[in-house]
């Protein structure tokens, strides 16, 4: 449970959005907010999450002390104002096609989404990593004792998540910017999307995603008052039907 | 290769272990016999590091491993078949061999198939797709993948037909021939006799009884009053 998820988006943004203002490059920025972050993660987990192997509300607390910790560190350093990342002028245009304008940089984003999601699939399923992934979250102790390195493992797939958070937040800063409150706009995202799939299932976070996508959109659409509700109150009824998600196990 | 040096575990307050003492030469095969509850388990726990004793010390190729973390002591040459298996579910049976061999490869898929050819026709089945007698061939297969020059084994023919137990004698006394050293925990009494050099008897937490495997057969009172069994 890591309540810094949502840091990690924002962090990536400013630090995107740096790169970017410096170098005017756009990939370069992708690369590097989600490199730096990246190493924050992997710093995190080394040096304090590693002693709170299993203990959830440890963990939820030192997590939530670091959210508010880069909250106000980021608010030091980029200030208050919010900030759009340029992106390049080929993604910037739309086009019209019959009724409907299309935004290339919205096509971007479900491109990047789908490869993101095509490779980590691969990744999981395909490759001897992936199924040490699979393994230690079967059973971590008996990884371990087929001589899987699970503390490095660990390290290594929180590092991926981070980074994983921050490129989301680099593309986002191009899309929605980047600002204060940002991080905690987002982590009840990933938070409802995790519990509607369910805990350790990668096929959960694909339809989670796209559940809690549409519902959010849909539902700020047609019943702007009620926001957050139409989020909300699916996770509920899933939970009460389903106290392990759509596609968990535990 | 084993040195087991009055170790004592315990799970929170409780005292499980209480000043457990053995070895296991190369090549030998060692079988530690006991009741439900009296700590075999534990024991095992114990060596591979799951539940490292909080007193004493475990040598392995005269080092000391005591508080290693279980998948250096795999690193170093423990295989485990732990008690119920514990197979990954969500991995196929090839997925479960591959993540558990390692590059200066001994033993591998091959070598593995060829021992248990059942496991070459289920390859790409669910881990948790097996029969008990399967999935205990497979964790045997998986501890042989990671280069063991000692076998941890616990109570391998648990919950198995007497048919799929002989097979696991044979399999076991077959790795043995070739040079491996095995420690066995079990509660089968002729299974263990079969196939040990030496037995040991752990009650409550102690080894209260030791002996050649043939001497056990033939001490009934040890039989009745620890393993309750005989007349
Ligand atoms: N995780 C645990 N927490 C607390 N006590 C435990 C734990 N595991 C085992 N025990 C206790 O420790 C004692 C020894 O258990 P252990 O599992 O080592 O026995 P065993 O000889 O392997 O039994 P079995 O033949 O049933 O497998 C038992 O009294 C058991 O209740
Ligand atoms: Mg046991």
């Amino acid at each position: 449970m890591n309540l810094a998820h949502g840091s990690y988006f924002l962090l990536g943004g400013y630090v995107g959005l740096t790169t970017a203002a410096r170098t005017k490059s756009f990939a370069l920025a992708l690369l590097s907010g989600s490199l730096a972050v990246a190493l924050i993660g992997l710093g995190m987990e080394r040096f304090f999450l590693r002693r709170l192997t299993r203990q959830s509300l440890p963990q939820v607390l030192l997590t939530m002390g670091f959210a508010l910790v880069f909250q106000d560190l980021a608010l030091l350093v980029w200030g208050g104002d919010p900030y759009n990342i340029a992106v390049p002028a080929f993604l910037a245009q739309s086009v019209q096609a019959g009724p409907v304008f299309v935004n290339f940089y919205r096509l971007f984003i479900i491109g990047v989404a789908f490869a993101v999601g095509v490779v980590l699939w691969l990744f999981l399923e395909r490759t001897r990593a992936g199924a040490s992934i699979r393994a230690t979250v079967d059973d971590a102790e008996m990884a371990q004792g087929v001589g899987i390195n699970v503390p490095l493992l660990s390290a290594g797939v929180f590092a991926l998540g981070a980074f994983l958070a921050a490129l989301g937040g680099v593309v986002g800063a191009g899309f929605i910017g980047v600002y204060p409150g940002l991080d905690f706009e987002v982590l009840p995202y990933a938070f409802v999307v995790v519990i509607i799939g369910g805990l350790g299932s990668f096929h959960g976070v694909v339809v989670g995603s796209l559940v809690v996508g549409l519902l959010d959109n849909f539902g700020k659409a047609l019943f702007p008052e009620l926001s957050y509700f139409t989020l909300f109150a699916p996770m509920a009824l899933i939970l009460a039907l389903k106290p392990t998600g759509l596609f968990g196990k535990r | 290769m084993l040195s087991v040096q009055d170790i004592h575990s315990y799970y929170g307050d409780s005292h499980v272990l209480h000043g457990v003492s053995l070895t296991v030469a190369k090549g030998e095969l060692v079988a530690i016999l006991g009741r439900n509850g009296m700590g075999k388990t534990t024991l095992i726990r114990a060596l591979i590091g799951f539940t490292p004793p909080r007193e004493g010390r475990v040598v392995f190729k005269d080092r000391d491993v005591t508080s290693l973390p279980p998948f250096r002591a795999v690193e170093m040459g423990m295989g485990l078949v732990p008690q119920g298996r514990r197979i990954f579910p969500s991995l196929s049976v090839l997925e479960n061999l591959k993540v558990a061999g390692n590059a200066k490869a001994r033993w591998n898929l091959d070598r593995v198939f060829s021992l248990f050819p059942r496991l070459a026709a289920r390859k790409a089945h669910a881990g948790d797709n097996l029969s008990g007698g399967e999935q205990q061939m497979l964790a045997i297969g998986r501890a042989l993948m990671t280069n063991p020059d000692l076998l941890l084994l616990d109570e391998p023919t648990e919950g198995l037909a007497p048919m799929v137990v002989r097979e696991v004698a044979k399999t076991l006394e077959g790795l043995r021939r070739e040079g491996l050293s095995i420690l066995l925990v079990e509660q089968s009494v002729p299974f263990a006799t079969r196939i040990a050099d030496r037995v040991h008897v752990l009650s409550r937490g102690r080894i209260v009884h030791s002996c050649s495997a043939a001497e056990l057969l033939a001490n009934e009172e040890v039989k009745s009053r620890h393993l309750g069994l005989g007349s």
